[in-house]
């Protein structure tokens, strides 16, 4: 047996080449072995289509999205209506749910005291993506649930 | 079948995805440093801004109605890594050819419609990265870029076309000029134009003895490849043996072709009579040109090709034929190249090489010839070479005052949302 750094995983995978295990036998867990979850596992489904946004405003508070929430967005997705999208509207971007008809586009939030938005032609808004999820730490929660 | 699928304006593209205010706008990024324009939208375009335009040396007019930005290359990075790795949902195999451009080998594959499929992948790059692309799909590289290019001009709106049948290659064929064929530079569509081959379609119905006694074996492989039969000869994948090689980096830098090109002949010339000299002969030539990577302030290029000769050849002419033609598939203007050069390979002994079957041409003379110029050769060197061997300047912090954020690799540059 040697004193070497362990680096990870080891003595748990099937030595490959010249790689000495550290322990001189297998572990019992070898073949059992799988990818630990990660959040990425969790909240992004498209890698390639998945981007991060910092949520500032308070607009979607009733929908748990606080100041200082990392919003995971879609932006393969098409929106549908009643999803929570990212708009770039008024050359800045907002977080609003989407509600489409006819021939109305209209976008509300989570919050009485901010006012939904009737979508006209002269705004030139771009749905930038689809928002699938929603990470906050708890310090941000009790800040802004302050119970 | 290939595809060649190539972004639009790809670093300006990149700005707009995370800055949809720029979108309709004339911007343009601008080369590292802030030296000049190496990427323009179509705005910018339609205002005159020329590729490598100097922002201080614009009209105040232009400038004003112009958006800058630095480049960025960490953001550039991240997003042709997601487009390659999109394309590479639907071919298992391709050759990315460049940051903003990939050759997607689809011969593996049924697909009926190739149009519909052309669609499909655009669409997806630009649902998952929002980058527009144009996507040429044909029976070989050469129609591929064709009908990329064709895509772009030609059909803008919908930014894909499939030769996938011959009426669709004739059409490509007969739109397109010899001088805008890809691996037909300015001097050989010149030559053809006085012959009256003045489009693609004149080329392909090129009688082959003239292409070949004009253009030589690349300039009938190129005729093949417009034929529809996909030459395999040349490929941007180095070769691994070892080689004969000959290059030198310019004491200061180049973007003129013609020095380039003279440059070329002599290192061509060179690797020539180092053959000569131990009695061998080279299968295959491959010619690489790239700029400095430790100038920060330059936008970097590296592109190499090799081409395979028709039959083994020590002769400077051939060489030196040869090594031009490669050029000018990898030649792209706007760069500040550092170094050029020639690798020869595939090293066979002189009196082992097997006739080319199609070539009547009588050797005799042109060794007589090489002979003699192989003393000229000697000198050559020393004269022609005229470029001085300073070091480099110093390296300094780069000048970038219109970055935008790293919005996809730093927690604290994502977009902010009001």
């Amino acid at each position: 047996m040697q004193f070497i750094p362990y680096t990870g995983m080891q003595h748990l995978q099937p030595s490959s080449g010249d790689a000495k295990v550290p322990t001189g036998f297998p572990s019992p867990a070898m073949e059992f072995m799988e990818e630990r979850i990660t959040l990425d596992k969790i909240v992004v489904e498209n890698p390639l289509s998945t981007y991060f946004a910092y949520n500032e405003g308070e607009a979607m508070t009733e929908a748990g999205i606080f100041p200082g929430s990392i919003l995971v967005v879609d932006k393969a997705l098409n929106a549908r209506s009643g999803d929570i999208v990212i708009v770039f509207i008024n050359g800045e971007y907002i977080a609003r749910y989407i509600k489409m008809s006819m021939n109305k586009c209209t976008l509300w939030a989570a919050n009485k005291k901010v006012q939904p938005i009737e979508v006209t032609e002269e705004m030139e808004m771009v749905v930038w993506g689809v928002v699938v999820s929603v990470v906050t730490d708890s310090k941000t929660i009790k800040l802004c649930t302050r119970w | 079948m290939y595809a060649l699928v190539d972004c639009n304006n790809f670093y300006v593209s990149c700005e707009r995805v995370f800055n949809p205010a720029l979108i309709g706008k004339p911007v343009i990024v601008l080369s590292n440093n802030d030296g000049c324009a190496i990427s323009r939208s179509q705005e910018a375009k339609d205002l005159g801004v020329e590729m490598g335009a100097i922002p201080h040396l614009m009209p105040e007019e232009m400038c004003k109605q112009l958006r800058m930005f630095s480049s960025n290359y960490t953001l550039y990075g991240d997003m042709s890594d997601r487009v390659m790795k999109t394309l590479s949902l639907f071919v298992p195999r391709m050759e990315v050819y460049s940051i903003d451009e990939a050759f997607l080998d689809m011969s593996d594959m049924s697909y009926t419609n190739l149009q519909a499929l052309g669609v499909k992948i655009r669409t997806t790059v630009l649902r998952n990265t929002a980058i527009p692309t144009c996507v040429g799909i044909a029976p070989t590289k050469v129609l591929a870029k064709m009908a990329n290019r064709y895509a772009k001009k030609r059909v803008k709106e919908i930014g894909v076309f499939a030769a996938s049948t011959p009426a669709r290659v004739q059409q490509l064929l007969d739109y397109t000029a010899v001088g805008d064929v890809w691996g037909i530079g300015r001097q050989y569509a010149d030559m053809l134009v006085k012959n009256k081959i003045i489009t693609a379609a004149d080329f392909v119905n090129a009688p082959e003895d003239f292409v070949r006694a004009k253009m030589s074996v690349v300039g009938l492989r190129l005729q093949k490849e417009l034929k529809g039969i996909p030459c395999l000869e040349w490929t941007f994948e180095p070769p691994k043996k070892k080689a004969i090689g000959s290059s030198r980096s310019f004491g200061s830098l180049v973007t003129d072709k013609n020095i380039i090109k003279q440059a070329l002949s002599n290192y061509a010339a060179n690797c020539a009579l180092k053959l000569r000299a131990q009695h061998s002969a080279a299968g295959n030539l491959k010619v690489f040109i790239h700029t400095n990577p430790h100038r920060k302030q330059d936008e970097q290029y590296y592109q190499s090709i090799v081409i395979q000769m028709a039959k083994a050849t020590n002769l400077t002419t051939d060489i030196v034929k040869h090594a031009m033609q490669g050029l000018d598939f990898i030649f792209r203007p706007g760069f500040n190249y550092l170094k050029c050069g020639i690798e020869l390979g595939n090293i066979v002994p002189e009196d082992q090489v097997q006739f080319d079957l199609f070539s009547n041409r009588d050797d005799t003379k042109i060794k007589k010839a090489t002979a003699t110029l192989d003393k000229i050769n000697a000198k050559f060197g020393k004269d022609l070479v005229r470029f001085s061997m300073q070091g480099f300047q110093k390296p300094y912090k780069a000048r970038a005052e219109h970055l935008s954020k790293c919005f996809t690799t730093r927690l604290e540059d994502i977009i902010k949302i009001k």
